[in-house]
Parts: structure tokens; C-alpha cells; sequence
């Protein structure tokens, strides 16, 4: 250091500054090229009878109408002392994302710890299913599958697990027939149609703020227009929920995986699952929309199967209520709302650090969620 | 440099705007023709526009494209028109600011002056009225034109006289309001767009852009991007233009099926509601089946007897194949209904 203080640094040089950062621009963009030509190479190369999804062995034992009950082939010799569990997803989406793949599969899960699993399958509605309505779905459909899966466990109750609107239909079941099940098992369910918005982080509740921003009118427009929910339409809504990464998912997300065959397998099949939505009965979609999630009926205690009002007071069974901390679609609050009706020694609750999906389909989630349903069902639900 | 030869976006952007003003030329040009072939067959022989008897015609026809297009204006072919459209090189103003961030300040586009940039694109909106944008062509067109549709679809109906104009008319009224609903919705997204640019123009500055991390620049992009666009999910006039487009998209669609259903009527097939109804009746027909069989299985059950599950029967053939076949059976419990 000098007595005049300490010496100046050198002025950098800005053509050689402008160099380098030309040099960085090109050299990241021609590192993201490759990325995405390898991604794109992958995919080229693959077909799509390859990417096989929901393929854990099953045999159908159960038929009404086009709803069918599969039930697991069992994969261990051990035989867990829990009652078999059905599992009910909802109508906006396939149950096939409960066995994704090998190593993402809450079924493959359940039936490694012992569990005799059942799953209901609602087949492929079409417009001569738009008058089925929640009567139909809760007590004739369900209703029918889990007293066929009772009457194969020798009378004895069992464990229903809901999904989603599924999980809505297993609480609407579980209030008005609740003889029928020892443990009810939620996941990412709606009970409570309008949560705390003042709760709401900034991607959560769009949907409970824009079926709001509708008339009962809209939504009768909509049913009477298509006849059905249009799968189409509902797919398009959820892709708008998450703007940019719908909008980037085949570039940027694509490029991201630099042609790893692993994630991009993965990918290919929520791809895969995400494609197959089917549409949603018309009378069902209506009551869905406007009783549910405009009224919010259900915890009103006003909405009705037939002719019965639903009391979620009447649910006198175990129940575990898992539910994703950043839930796009269902806010957390939406479902936590059930832990109001159940007694406090009888409830318990999981919540999960992620998205919707990720509930069931992330790695992690495998440890807490489906590991976390085998401990309860273990704890508080016995044959 | 000269900035018009080195400028990719000024260049860009002049190429647009002479394309435009090439198209009004050729319309013009049109113009005049008609006026003259027009005026020739009136007259015996073609009269220039100007000339005696040959001008009612292209009056006529101006008349039509100013209730069309507001911003044209008759005259000669070269006359200017409305400053603030993209016909006359206002448009030229506008783009050239958007796309030439270096139109107030220093040379050179990557560090140039991004503030600008945001603003012009901002000014892009559909108040300025962009011609090939959606809006702008519902903005176009004259509100006259939809009481006229209106006063045409509500008039009253007759017993023995068929009206198809009235129903034209409708639809006509209905793809309207639909083009409008839309040009609004799209207006409240490139508003959104255009904030998340000023935002990115504000957060992500020179300097940082001058150490070519693009990837970084495409992340914060993103980021921005994102949460520009999930904050205007929730605001009142993001709700309010989706309403709207779902009420007139739905007022279209269902028009569209009312014209289905006519055609399948004329062409003596099944229509859509006749077969719902079927479906209606099947429905309710199941539901009162499915109650009969569990009063039935209460009734049997209350008498101390065995609800014996349903067998499934098999046609003649069927049991003659199964004598010879050592086929797996089915173990589905089918329900016989």
C-alpha cells in the first residue's frame, strides 16, 4: 500500500468484458441446444406402447354398469392384519397414477407391506352417462363395490381410501353408511369447497375463485351445451393453473432433462396419464360445481345422496387425511376442513411437501405418504 | 453504422409497416377500378373517378369500408389516414419503438435502452387498434351492425312463414360478441405480458445482462413471468373477461348444436336430444332396478333366507363349447341386470 492510500485497481477492459460475456451467452445457449437435441433423440426413439403405466397384475372381480372393481395379485407371502382397502379415485382423471412405475406406485407399496388392495375403475363415460349424478356414484356405484369387497372379506368392514373428488365420494359414503368401513383414508380431498382464501398462497384456490366467479346459470350452460364435462375443457383449465410451466414443459422442461432415460421415462408417463382424461357425467359435474364448489352443500351439511343429508358428523372411524402443502387444485385448507367433523382421537392428518400429483407420483412420496397410509392402517385399523 | 441497415428490428419493423401500406394501395387501386368499370356500364364508356355520373358508385362503396373501418379515409389512394393506425406509418412510429429499444437513447440493441422497449409494448394494446389482432377487427366493426343483427333476431315470428334470416342473424350476433369477448381476454393477457416485461425491463438490469448469463436471465424471466401471470388469474378484470368468453363461447357451441340437431331432423336421423332422452329414460329406468333389487335383498334377508349371487346364463352355443373347452372361468361377479 502506498502513503497515498490503497492502489486503484485496474480498469477492466470492457471489449474484453464483452468478450467474455459473448463468450458465456453462446456457450450456455449451445450447452442448452445440445440438452434439448438429446431430449428430443430419446423420445424420437420411443414408442408409445413402450411407455406402460398402471401394468401391476390384477384380475377384475367385480362389474356394474361400466364401473369395475380390480382387485391386486398379492406379491408377498406376508398378509398384513389390516382389512383390505379399496381405493375410489374421482372422475376428473384415471386411478392409473397410483401405479405410475415400479418405484412411484402406491399400490405396488400397499401390497409389498401385505395389504390386499382393491381399486375402482369407472370406465370411460360417454354422453349416454350424463344423467349419473352423485346418488349413482356414492351409494349405487360405490355403494355396491365396497359391500362386494365386504361380503369377499367375510362381512367384515374395510378400509376405503379416496382420491380427489373420489375422496369426496368415500366421506359422503363413510357418513351415510359408516357400518361399512373400519379406517377411511383421504388424500388431496375437497371437503370444504371455499378453504381461506386469506390463507391462499399465490398459485393456490384458482379453481374455488373462478367456478365462484360463475352463475349457477354458467355452469347449467356449460352441462346442458356439451352434455358432459368435456375432458378437453377440464385438462385446459388445469394447464392454466400453472401458466409457465404448461408453457414450457415441451422446450425449456424437455431440454432440463439433457436426455436422461430415467426422467425422461418418468415424464412420458405423467404424460401418459395426463392425456387420458375422460369426461365427467354431466348431472355429476353439475352437482360438483354447483352444489359443491359454489355452495359449498357439503359442509353446509345440505347436500343430499339420495334423499339422505350427508352429516360428516356421522364418520365414527379412524381417519387419516393426507394433503399437499403446495396443492395447486385442491387448497390445503379445502381439505384440513374435515378435522371439524371427526373426533380428534379418531383424526389424524399428513401434509405433504408438494404439489397435487406429486402426492402420489414424486420419490419422496413414496417414504411419507404411502409409507405414512401402511403405518395408520397398521395403528388403527384392525381385521 | 447507419442505424436503418444494422437495426434487424427497425428493419423488421419497416417491413410491416410497407406491407400494410401496400395492401390499403391494392385496395385503393380496387377501389378505382370498380368505380370506372362501374361507371363505364352506366354511362356507355368509362369515366375517370371525378367525372359526371361516375362517383355514386365509389361514394357507396367508400361509405362501406369507413363503417367497416373506422380509420380509412376516402380520397386518393396515397391520402393519409389516421395518424394512430399502422396504415400510415404511425404504425411505423409504434413498432419502431417496440422493437428498437434504441429509438430515444445510445447504439447498439443488447444494451440498449430497455425501459423503452417496455413501453412501447405497453402502448401495443388494443386501444390502438393493431389490425390483423382479434379486437381490433370487433373494434372495427360498428356497434350499428350488432343493433342492426339484434332488431333482425328479435322481430316477431310467424305461424306459416319461415324466417332462416332471423336465425342468421342470431348466429351472426352471437360470433360477434364472441370475437369481442375474446379480443378482450386477449387484451387482459398481453396487458399482463406487457407488465411482466416492465417488471423483467426493471429487475433485471444492464449489468447484468452484460455478463451473458443467459441462463440466468431466461430463469428470472420465467420467474417473473409466472408470477405476473398467477397474480392476474385472480384480478377482477382477468374474471370478468373469462365469464364473458365462456358465456359468449357457450351461446356459439350451442348454436352450432341447434343447427346439428335441425340438419339430422331434415335428414330424417337420430338427433342429440332425442338420443339424451333415451338415455334419460334408461337412466331412471336402472335406478328404479337397482331399488327394487335392494328391497328385494332386505325383504329375503328379513326372512332368515340366503341372497343367492345372480348366475350368469350362457346362450346354447356357449354351454356347448364349455362341455369341450378346459377355458379358465370368469370370476367376476357380474351383476345379471
Amino acid at each position: 500500500m502506498s502513503q497515498d492510500g490503497p492502489a486503484k485497481e485496474p480498469e477492466a477492459d470492457p471489449v474484453a468484458q464483452a468478450m467474455q460475456a459473448w463468450q458465456l451467452a453462446w456457450s450456455e445457449m449451445a450447452a442448452t441446444g445440445a440438452r434439448a437435441l438429446k431430449s428430443n433423440a430419446y423420445i424420437a426413439a420411443q414408442r408409445d406402447s413402450e411407455v406402460k403405466i398402471a401394468d401391476a397384475p390384477a384380475d377384475t372381480v367385480f362389474r356394474t354398469d361400466k364401473v369395475r372393481v380390480d382387485h391386486y395379485h398379492p406379491v408377498t407371502d406376508i398378509r398384513a392384519d389390516i382389512p383390505p382397502v379399496l381405493i375410489c379415485y374421482g372422475l376428473f382423471g384415471r386411478q392409473t397414477m397410483i401405479d405410475l412405475q415400479d418405484d412411484r406406485s402406491l399400490v405396488r407399496t400397499l401390497l409389498a407391506a401385505g395389504i390386499d388392495v382393491y381399486v375402482v375403475d369407472w370406465g370411460t363415460p360417454t354422453r349416454a352417462d350424463r344423467y349419473l349424478t352423485f346418488d349413482d356414484y356414492v351409494d349405487r356405484y360405490l355403494g355396491d363395490c365396497v359391500e362386494h369387497v365386504v361380503e369377499t372379506n367375510g362381512g367384515k368392514p374395510i378400509n376405503l381410501f379416496g382420491i380427489c373428488e373420489g375422496g369426496t365420494f368415500a366421506v359422503m359414503l363413510a357418513a351415510t353408511r359408516p357400518e361399512l368401513f373400519s379406517g377411511l383414508a383421504l388424500a388431496i380431498t375437497p371437503v370444504d369447497f371455499h378453504g381461506r382464501p386469506d390463507e391462499f398462497w399465490e398459485g393456490e384456490g384458482f379453481l374455488n375463485s373462478w367456478i365462484g366467479n360463475l352463475d349457477a346459470d354458467d355452469v347449467n350452460k356449460i352441462i346442458d351445451t356439451y352434455g358432459n364435462l368435456p375432458g378437453a375443457m377440464t385438462g385446459a383449465v388445469f394447464s392454466s393453473l400453472t401458466p409457465m410451466a404448461s408453457m414450457t414443459k415441451y422446450n425449456i422442461g424437455l431440454a432440463a432433462m439433457d436426455g436422461n432415460p430415467k426422467a425422461l421415462d418418468n415424464f412420458l408417463r405423467m404424460e401418459k396419464w395426463i392425456a387420458d382424461r375422460p369426461d365427467h357425467p354431466g348431472e355429476a359435474a353439475r352437482q360438483w360445481l354447483n352444489d359443491l364448489y359454489r355452495e359449498n352443500k357439503l359442509v353446509e351439511g345440505t347436500f343430499e345422496v339420495c334423499g339422505e343429508a350427508v352429516d360428516l358428523t356421522k364418520i365414527d372411524m379412524p381417519v387419516i387425511n393426507i394433503f399437499a402443502l403446495r396443492d395447486h387444485i385442491i387448497p390445503v385448507s379445502c381439505s384440513k376442513a374435515l378435522g371439524k367433523f371427526v373426533a380428534d382421537d379418531l383424526y389424524e392428518e399428513i401434509g405433504f411437501p408438494g404439489g397435487h400429483v406429486g402426492v402420489f407420483v414424486s420419490g419422496k412420496a413414496q417414504g411419507v405418504v404411502a409409507g405414512g397410509l401402511v403405518d395408520w392402517m397398521e395403528r388403527k385399523t384392525k381385521q | 453504422m447507419a442505424q436503418d441497415d444494422s437495426d434487424a428490428f427497425a428493419q423488421m419493423a419497416k417491413m410491416w409497416s410497407e406491407g400494410g401500406k401496400a395492401m390499403m394501395d391494392a385496395q385503393a387501386q380496387a377501389t378505382e377500378q370498380f368505380q370506372a368499370a362501374m361507371s363505364g356500364a352506366m354511362n356507355g364508356g368509362m369515366n375517370p373517378p371525378g367525372a359526371a355520373g361516375g362517383d355514386d358508385l365509389v361514394d357507396t362503396w367508400r361509405e362501406l369500408m369507413a363503417a367497416w373501418m373506422p380509420g380509412y379515409r376516402d380520397g386518393a389512394p396515397n391520402a393519409p389516414i389516421r395518424s394512430d393506425t399502422i396504415w400510415n406509418g404511425g404504425g411505423t412510429d409504434m413498432f419502431a419503438q417496440m422493437f428498437n429499444p434504441m429509438a430515444m437513447t445510445m447504439p447498439g440493441f443488447a444494451f440498449g435502452s430497455m425501459p423503452n422497449f417496455a413501453e412501447g409494448f405497453q402502448q401495443f394494446d388494443a386501444s390502438k387498434a393493431a389490425p390483423f389482432a382479434m379486437d381490433a377487427w370487433a373494434n372495427f366493426a360498428p356497434e350499428q351492425l350488432r343493433e342492426i343483427l339484434d332488431s333482425v333476431a328479435q322481430g316477431p315470428r310467424f305461424a306459416d312463414l319461415a324466417a332462416p334470416w332471423m336465425d342468421a342473424a342470431q348466429t351472426s350476433r352471437e360470433w360477434l360478441d364472441y370475437q369481442k369477448a375474446a379480443g378482450e381476454f386477449a387484451a387482459v393477457l398481453r396487458a399482463a405480458w406487457g407488465r411482466a416485461y416492465s417488471t423483467y425491463a426493471q429487475d433485471w438490469s444492464l449489468d447484468d445482462l452484460k455478463t451473458g448469463d443467459v441462463n440466468a436471465a431466461l430463469q428470472a424471466w420465467l420467474k417473473i413471468a409466472n408470477a405476473e401471470l398467477l397474480s392476474t388469474q385472480r384480478q377482477s378484470d382477468y374474471l370478468d373477461a373469462q365469464r364473458n368468453l365462456l358465456r359468449a363461447g357457450l351461446d356459439v357451441k350451442a348454436r352450432m348444436n341447434e343447427a346439428a340437431e335441425q340438419w339430422a331432423e331434415a335428414w330424417q336421423m337420430p338427433t342429440r336430444s332425442e338420443v339424451d332422452d333415451m338415455a334419460k329414460q334408461l337412466h331412471d329406468v336402472r335406478g328404479e332396478v337397482r331399488d327394487l333389487k335392494r328391497q328385494l335383498k332386505a325383504v329375503i334377508k328379513a326372512q332368515g333366507g340366503d341372497v343367492k349371487k345372480p348366475t350368469r346364463r350362457t346362450s346354447k352355443s356357449a354351454r356347448k363349447s364349455k362341455a369341450t373347452n378346459t377355458a379358465k372361468t370368469d370370476t367376476a361377479n357380474t351383476d345379471a341386470s
